[in-house]
């Protein structure tokens, strides 16, 4: 199709066109405007045309223009570098601009100017610039590690700091799967991490890598997907090295841990509060006393918590340190706790530490030590501690009164050596020292000796203190002065011997007494069996029936005697002692016997003082000295008349001696003192007497609590002394 | 029948019946009683040896000079009376002891109680 088109056709054309054509003369006039123009710049072609292109040019872009228009001048079209061209709305707009010289084409005669706006391209340009720049700044530059994985996790790039920190080159690390570098223990970890960034979530954390030297390097890592075309083609990673940190980290844990540690081995209750008197730290010794989880009293308010505390010297004591940051030390019966406790509280920075021990338990032993040794000091016992080796470590007074030493003199000595003496029973001391090596308690009693010489019987009671491995470490030993009823038992001895001896002799009294009743029994029976085969005219027959009576009389004596011996023997109660004037008795006795004496020719001489006056039964003086004068009497000598002497005297001691003298037949004592006193024992023969007499006498002294001896020489005479204690006047 | 006997006792009583009994059984020809064992010693231990009985009662309990004091003193010279002398212990009462300590005696023969029966005569007279 040829055709010829009409200036309107043209003018249509260029007026909806979206490039801004212009013609200008070689000063740069404008000599055409499209219409264009307004739509573009805003401005109307009438305002344009015939004022000058430039007029409108950025003062920054118009060397570049100048040099456009100038060279167009020797060349048919030329493009000009984008400029800036002042909008009417006062904005700059980026034109890119193509000129044409037609100078020489008659209808126009100057260059066209085709101008199209690429502000807009112009300014994404820039902006990419800018993005291209910041990428550049964040990624190379970037102080942290900054790498970039493809979808699979390998490393496609890399920063310098990568290189830096880890010491591998960028040409070791890219195209190696980031797994290669990560330390085995965090492997799964940071698998895992990858996996959910693929899927399309940003993930932050911790992990650790091992660098080309193989240390290894702790890093936070922020994996960030990098969309394209909706999808994630790769994997952004920004990490930090914070070895140091992490290591700083451990070792405040570890500090921590140990400062835990130390404070939760502590014994003691140990727990600190803040300055709002909330518990931050409570040890386990703590936790243990209150039966709580050590967790538990963290963050309470202790005076909350406590309430009854506040009324305790343990409250003030807080307050005190808190206000003026000195340490204290107390102790103190805290109410709430019902135990004596010691406290320590010290200030620190943020707070106060109290550290305590519930002393009640030492408080009360403290106690107990104290009423003990009390005991120990105090008592009438003698106690000593000795060391494993028996030696005296401690004596208390009493055990010094009892020796009668000082404690120097003791000190270190064995209580064996300086308590034993020539008496002391040596068997005893050989039993003390096997018992004290078994380490059992035992008792023994031993005679003693004071430092002074005299005799003390005392029981020790020995115990051992053992100690946790069950070895001897002391004896503790107490010494009761037994004496007295060592002494009562000795006495009881004697006593028991008395009785042994009185048994015996009870024993003989019943045989005699039997044997004397036999002797006229058999007499009897002999006789009387005799009788009937005597004739009754008989001399023999008279002189048997004559001693069947004899006998008989006898018989009867012998019971009478039985009569008047266990009247002595078990005396009456009844029988109360009276005071017997001896004078006044001594010349009745003398007086029943003055027939026989006168009879005899015999002298009797009284040497008494008036007044001795003895508190005896009667009876029983009357019998002694009847039976003692008659017995002068019946033992009298038949070659010299009878002197008989009674004394009776009363010595300076208060006591009474009665001595009875005669000059008769004597008796030689040597054979006879053995058995003078007892029943049924005779010393002379032809003389009558059935041997009750003496017997009688010294059982009836005795029962008055008397003595009697006899001294005699065969031939000159015999003398009784009979000797009464003092009495009392009761 | 024994041509001499002594009775040793104090007891005059008891010699009497002794006597008297020893006659009766015609156990004896003789009887001499003494009331002092001193005596009866004597005549022993200083008299002719035909005078010596062949058999001697003797009483135990006795003053002075008693039974066994008399054995003892018997006994010093036992060969003399051995086979010659026999001594019969007489007492009224019986004591264990008494006879055991009797038997130590060579020359006593035996021990015997007041009053002698029937009995002990029928053994003595065998006995001797």
């Amino acid at each position: 199709m040829s055709k010829t088109f009409t200036p309107e056709f043209y003018d249509s054309i260029l007026k909806n066109s979206h490039d801004k054509i212009t013609i200008i003369d070689h000063e740069g006039l404008y000599m055409y405007v499209s219409d264009s123009v307004e739509q573009q710049l805003n401005y109307t072609s009438e305002e344009l045309i015939g004022g000058s292109a430039l007029h409108h040019i950025h003062n920054e872009d118009l060397p570049h223009v100048f040099a456009a228009l100038k060279e167009i001048q020797n060349t048919r079209q030329l493009r000009v570098k984008p400029f800036r061209y002042l909008h009417k709305n006062g904005s700059w707009r980026w034109l890119d601009c193509v000129l044409t010289n037609m100078l020489d084409n008659p209808a126009v005669k100057g260059y066209v100017t085709n101008s199209r706006d690429i502000t807009e391209e112009i300014e994404s340009e820039k902006k990419r610039e800018k993005s291209q720049a910041y990428y550049k700044a964040l990624f190379i530059n970037h102080p942290d590690l900054v790498f970039t994985l493809n979808e699979e996790g390998v490393i496609e790039e890399s920063n310098a700091s990568v290189s830096k920190v880890t010491s591998f080159g960028t040409e070791e690390s890219i195209g190696k799967h980031f797994a290669q570098f990560i330390a085995p223990a965090y492997l799964e970890e940071a698998l895992q991490a990858f996996r959910k960034v693929i899927k399309g979530g940003a993930h932050a954390f911790e992990t650790v890598i091992i660098d080309k030297n193989g240390e290894k390097i702790d890093l936070s890592v922020t994996l960030v997907p990098v969309w394209l075309d909706n999808r994630i083609t790769a994997v952004h990673c920004i990490a930090k090295d914070i070895t140091q940190i992490k290591q700083s980290e451990r070792l405040l844990k570890e500090q921590t841990t140990q400062l835990n540690n130390i404070l939760g081995s502590i014994t003691e209750a140990f727990f600190a509060v803040n300055r709002q008197w909330c518990i931050t730290y409570a040890n386990k010794a703590f936790a243990d006393y209150f039966q709580v989880a050590d967790h538990a009293v963290l963050h309470t308010n202790i005076w909350q918590e406590y309430p009854d505390l506040v009324h305790s010297v343990f409250y003030r004591k807080c307050m005190e340190v808190m206000a003026t940051g000195i340490a204290v030390e107390h102790e103190e019966y805290i109410v709430p706790l019902q135990a004596v406790t010691n406290y320590k509280i010290y200030p620190f920075e943020e707070g106060i530490a109290v550290c305590f021990t519930d002393i009640t338990a030492k408080k009360a032993a403290q106690e107990e030590l104290k009423k003990l040794s009390l005991v120990a000091s105090k008592t009438t016992n003698g106690v000593i501690i000795t060391d494993n080796k028996g030696r005296i470590e401690w004596a208390n007074n009493s055990f010094l009164k009892l020796t009668g030493y000082v404690l120097d003199e003791v000190l270190q000595q064995d209580p064996v050596m300086i308590l034993q003496g020539p008496e002391t029973n040596q068997e005893a001391l050989q039993n003390m020292k096997r018992l004290l090596c078994l380490g059992i308690p035992f008792s023994e009693e031993l005679l003693t000796y004071k430092k002074n010489g005299e005799k003390v019987w005392i029981a020790s009671d020995v115990t051992p203190i053992l100690d946790e491995a069950g070895e001897i470490e002391k004896y503790v030993i107490i010494y009761t002065d037994i004496s007295d009823r060592k002494y009562a038992e000795t006495k009881l001895l004697h006593l028991n011997e008395n009785l042994v001896q009185q048994n015996r002799d009870l024993q003989q009294f019943t045989y005699i007494v039997s044997h004397n009743l036999r002797a006229p029994v058999a007499n009897i029976v002999g006789l009387t069996r005799m009788l009937p085969k005597l004739q009754s005219d008989a001399v023999a027959f008279t002189k048997a029936l004559a001693n069947l009576d004899k006998s008989v009389q006898r018989l009867d004596a012998v019971i009478c005697d039985l009569g008047k011996i266990l009247a002595v023997k078990t005396p009456d109660s009844s029988e109360v002692l009276e005071p017997v004037d001896l004078a006044t008795l001594s010349a009745e006795v003398a007086q029943s016997l003055q027939e026989t004496t006168t009879a005899i020719k015999a002298t009797v001489i009284l040497k008494t003082q008036g007044g001795i006056v003895l508190q005896a039964k009667r009876a029983y003086l009357y019998s002694i000295l009847h039976n003692l004068f008659t017995n002068a009497i019946k033992y009298r000598s038949e070659e010299r008349p009878l002197q008989l002497q009674l004394t009776i005297s009363k010595n300076s001691d208060g006591s009474t001696a009665i001595q009875v003298t005669d000059n008769g037949l004597g008796m030689d004592m040597d054979a006879i003192r053995p058995h003078i006193f007892k029943l049924y024992n005779r010393f002379h023969v032809h003389t009558e007497g059935r041997g009750l007499g003496l017997y009688l006498v010294k059982s009836q002294v005795e029962a008055m609590g008397g003595t009697i001896e006899v001294e005699s020489v065969k031939g000159e005479g015999t003398t009784f002394k009979i000797h009464f204690k003092a009495q009392r006047n009761d | 029948m024994i041509d001499r006997v002594y009775v040793v006792d104090d007891d005059d009583i008891s010699a009497f019946v002794t006597s008297m009994l020893l006659e009766s059984e015609c156990l004896a020809r003789e009887v001499e009683c003494f009331l002092c064992a001193e005596e009866a010693l004597h005549k022993l231990l200083h008299g002719p040896e035909e005078n010596w009985p062949q058999v001697i009662f003797l009483d135990l309990n006795m003053p002075v000079l008693n039974g066994w004091n008399f054995l003892d003193a018997m006994t010093a010279q036992q060969q003399r009376f051995l086979q010659r002398v026999k001594v019969f212990i007489l007492t009224s009462s019986v004591d264990p002891q008494e006879k055991e300590m009797a038997g130590q005696y060579m020359l006593v023969k035996g021990f015997l109680r007041k009053p002698l029966d029937e009995v002990a005569i029928t053994y003595l007279k065998h006995a001797v």
